[in-house]
């Protein structure tokens, strides 16, 4: 009986200890003691130094007050009223973080960040001293949202005022989500982008954002058409939407890179066109012109029905690349009185104006990317299939390879259906 | 012959003990090591390796049925006298002490470099101690039960891991299919069969098992589950991270734990996988310090194992402290362990098989064993 009580003794003052020991000691952190940064911009800065911006959240004012309606996005943004904006020049990011502990009063902790902004000159320079920090950083993960943005990035984010989120993380993650729901940007995370900047069969690619110095403009009419519209492409990219209110920052298109160094921007069509050609393609909504009627255009929300088939013939110089995209629609809009709903002449006619379109725009965008020298599609990793071994495959140079290939690209399209009307309403010309 | 006291686990618990104690290499250096030595096929590397080691298991349970019920120890005393005998054991214990230092501080370090980064190296070392030596004091029976408790967690959340990082495969990664080539892999691959000499500590525990005619069964197939697990995720490693990336990588699997992001509700579920880790750790450390204990006692008829705990777990704390830094733990246990542990490993039971095939020795009756 004496033995047993001392037992239970024994685990009692043990799980005392444990409990006592649960809470941490070197490591605990308390929350009111620390500062989450929740976007990170990164500029140059004179004599090799860096500008870090940090944009850090003030939880104690988050979801107070209200959102200001219009008035192009601006001084009544929650967000922006919730946290705080501060840039310091420093030698690397761990040493803005301690030069911004001595201003900010408490621990910053970069375990929070959702997004890193690059200022554009700073990109273009070349971003490697950067990469080894980013991914080196235990607090930093992969899924960090990696964007270029034109100009400054502190220029950017000071201008960033959301209106319909009341804080800058949950403002990321919709921005994140928009690359699977509308295909506007390709959604690059830093673990994209970093292993795909150190592969020799693909390179990096990051959000294009951009200020739009327009949005401030209260009257619509005195907004200019984009010369793209007219033929029913969006060759627009952030900074140059054609609108009045709302946020003034804008992350539409795609920041091309060549290892480190940002080399060329695509627009919202080109984008949608990389990102059909490397299989990532889940939801978009095209225009394409009416093949029948001059002026007139149709709407389609499009998906990739198949990943691409590509096959990438090493043994003939230049190299061949031939690429075959399976996608499928939906009817959204019809502009013309033509019956492509349930005529099936008609829909096939439409179907192959909207697979010469579509390959059109995907051979102009891979024409890009070979005048800069960019494999951004990953044509080189089918390359790659056709050598056996590592070493011949670093030898063989894709890069010089991919800037004089042949590409072909074949897009095979089907409309599945036509939404919630057959043929087309009978009001309209010619009847 | 000594009665030891350190309980008896069935065949089972040796094969959860056995996937344990392999699998536990997947959370540190190896699979990166794979990828420097066999780039996109360092899957191919395993599987070389595997077929070294499969050699190396299948002379081991050869020899342990030419000598039933004895120990790898007893085996030599038979065949090479008392020298033998004293020398298999020293090559024993001091190969599983070497195993408990080098993991003890690689376990430590890469606890300090992802989630306690201020907390100073002695305090985590001590705990990971502490549950060493509690663990092989109780005996083979308490750790036989933990392996029970904690290897569906430990396969589990490792293939959990996998699907929910699976949005990042490319199976383009794998190519070019061959990596380094074919004479490198086959270079390599003596060297990496090191990664499952874990598997030899059934020879000296085949006395602590009760059902004795099952245990190369069980080895067989913990040594093919865990091949199939290293393979599966070595596989997943280059396909998600590509060979310049996964080649720089340390703890592979928590770097995958990280990158999981399945919508806003999904992410940032490393913290789970931090418990299984440290408790794989803890495990491993565990059967190592117990081998240690263990080969020596018998080797120097020592009636009981736990005398020497103390002494083998302060051995284990000090030394683990003489590598200066991460890169040199990781270094010797690439370097040295996984790539030279295979001469004894698979070694000693070669030479022992081959003199009693010279000597004709061997073939004796099952002695039966009895529980405590």
């Amino acid at each position: 009986m004496a033995g047993l009580k001392k037992v239970s003794l024994i685990k009692i003052i043990t799980l005392l200890t444990v409990t006592l020991l649960i809470s941490g000691c070197w490591d605990r952190r308390e929350l009111e003691d620390q500062a989450f940064v929740q976007v990170m911009g990164i500029d140059k800065a004179p004599h090799n130094q860096i500008l870090v911006t940090f944009r850090i959240a003030i939880p104690s004012k988050a979801g107070l007050g209200q959102t200001a309606g219009g008035g192009g996005g601006g001084e009544g943004s929650v967000a922006a009223q919730s946290s705080l904006l501060t840039s310091v020049i420093a030698p690397t990011i761990p040493s803005a973080v301690t030069l911004a502990s001595g201003y900010v009063n408490r621990d910053l902790n970069l375990m929070h960040t959702k997004a890193i902004v690059l200022g554009e000159p700073f990109a273009r320079e070349g971003i490697a001293r950067l990469l080894g920090i980013l991914t080196r950083h235990r607090e930093l993960r992969g899924n960090v949202f990696m964007c270029v943005s034109e100009g400054e990035a502190y220029k950017l984010l000071e201008q960033n005022k959301p209106d319909l989120e009341k804080s800058f993380a949950k403002w990321w993650e919709g921005v994140k989500q928009l690359q699977s729901s509308q295909a506007i940007h390709p959604g690059s995370l830093l673990q994209d982008f970093i292993t795909n900047a150190e592969s020799l069969g693909i390179e990096g690619t990051m959000l294009y954002i951009a200020v739009n110095k327009e949005a401030k403009n209260q009257d619509p009419a005195k907004l200019r058409v984009p010369p793209s519209f007219e033929q029913a492409k969006l060759g627009v990219k952030s900074g140059e939407i054609p609108r009045t209110g709302g946020n003034a920052v804008e992350y539409v298109g795609t920041a091309v890179f060549k290892s480190d160094k940002l080399i060329s921007v695509l627009t919202l069509t080109e984008t949608r066109s990389l990102l059909m050609l490397n299989g990532q393609l889940r939801r978009a909504v095209i225009t394409v012109e009416d093949p029948r009627v001059k002026g007139r255009y149709t709407g389609l929300e499009i998906k990739q029905g198949s990943p691409p088939n590509v096959k990438v013939n090493i043994d003939r110089d230049p190299v061949l690349i031939e690429e075959k995209l399976s996608l499928e629609g939906d009817l959204l809009a019809l502009q013309s009185a033509i019956n492509y709903a349930t005529d099936l002449k008609n829909q096939r006619m439409l179907e192959a104006a909207i697979e010469k379109d579509l390959e059109e725009g995907a051979l102009s965008v891979i024409k890009k990317l070979q005048q800069s020298g960019s494999d951004a599609v990953g044509y080189g990793d089918y390359a790659s299939r056709r050598i056996l071994t590592w070493p011949a495959w670093l030898d063989y140079d894709w890069p010089t390879k991919f800037k004089t290939a042949e590409v072909k690209v074949d897009v095979d399209f089907s409309i599945r259906r036509t939404g919630m009307l057959g043929k087309q309403p009978n009001v309209w010309e010619p009847r | 012959m000594y009665r030891l006291k350190e309980g008896h686990i069935n065949s089972q618990s040796l094969f959860r003990i056995l996937v344990i104690l392999v699998v536990s290499n997947i959370f540190l250096g190896t699979p990166g090591a794979m990828v420097e030595e066999g780039a996109t096929a360092g899957w191919i590397l395993l599987l070389f390796a595997g077929a070294i080691a499969g050699a190396g298991i299948f002379i081991l349970i050869k020899l342990l049925k030419k000598f039933p019920g004895k120990n790898f120890i007893e085996i030599a005393e038979t065949l090479w006298g008392r020298p033998g005998a004293v020398f298999t054991a020293l090559s024993f214990g001091i190969l599983a002490v070497y195993t408990a230092i080098i993991s003890l501080r690689e376990f430590a370090e890469t606890m300090l470099t992802t989630v306690l980064p201020r907390t100073p190296i002695s305090v985590v070392t001590f705990f990971f101690v502490a549950a060493m030596l509690l663990g092989a004091y109780k005996g083979l029976e308490v750790i036989g039960r933990t392996s029970i408790l904690l290897l569906p967690f430990v396969i589990g959340g490792i293939f959990t891991i996998l699907f929910l990082a699976g949005n990042y495969i490319s199976l383009n990664n794998l190519f070019p299919l061959l990596g380094t080539g074919l004479g490198e892999l086959a270079y390599h691959a003596p060297g990496r069969s090191s990664i499952f000499i874990e598997i030899i500590l059934v020879s000296l525990i085949v006395s602590n098992i009760s059902d004795i005619e099952n245990i190369p069964r069980a080895t067989w197939k913990a040594f093919g589950v865990s091949l199939t697990v290293f393979i599966v995720v070595e596989i997943f490693y280059i396909s998600i991270f590509r060979v310049a990336t996964s080649e720089k990588l340390y703890v592979p699997l928590f770097q995958m734990a990280r990158i999981i992001y399945m919508g806003r509700f999904i992410q940032r579920i490393e913290a789970i996988f931090i418990f299984i880790w440290f408790f794989t750790g803890a495990l491993k450390l565990t059967l190592a310090l117990y081998a240690g204990a263990t080969a020596l006692s018998r080797g120097f008829r020592i009636p009981i194992y736990q005398p020497l705990l103390f002494p083998l777990g302060l051995l284990t704390f000090s030394l683990s402290f003489v590598p200066p830094d991460i890169i040199t733990a990781v270094r010797i246990d690439m370097l040295y362990l996984r790539e030279y542990g295979a001469i004894p490993a698979w070694g000693l039971p070669l030479a022992l098989l081959a003199t009693s095939f010279i000597r004709k020795k061997g073939g004796g009756r099952p002695e039966k064993s009895q529980p405590d």
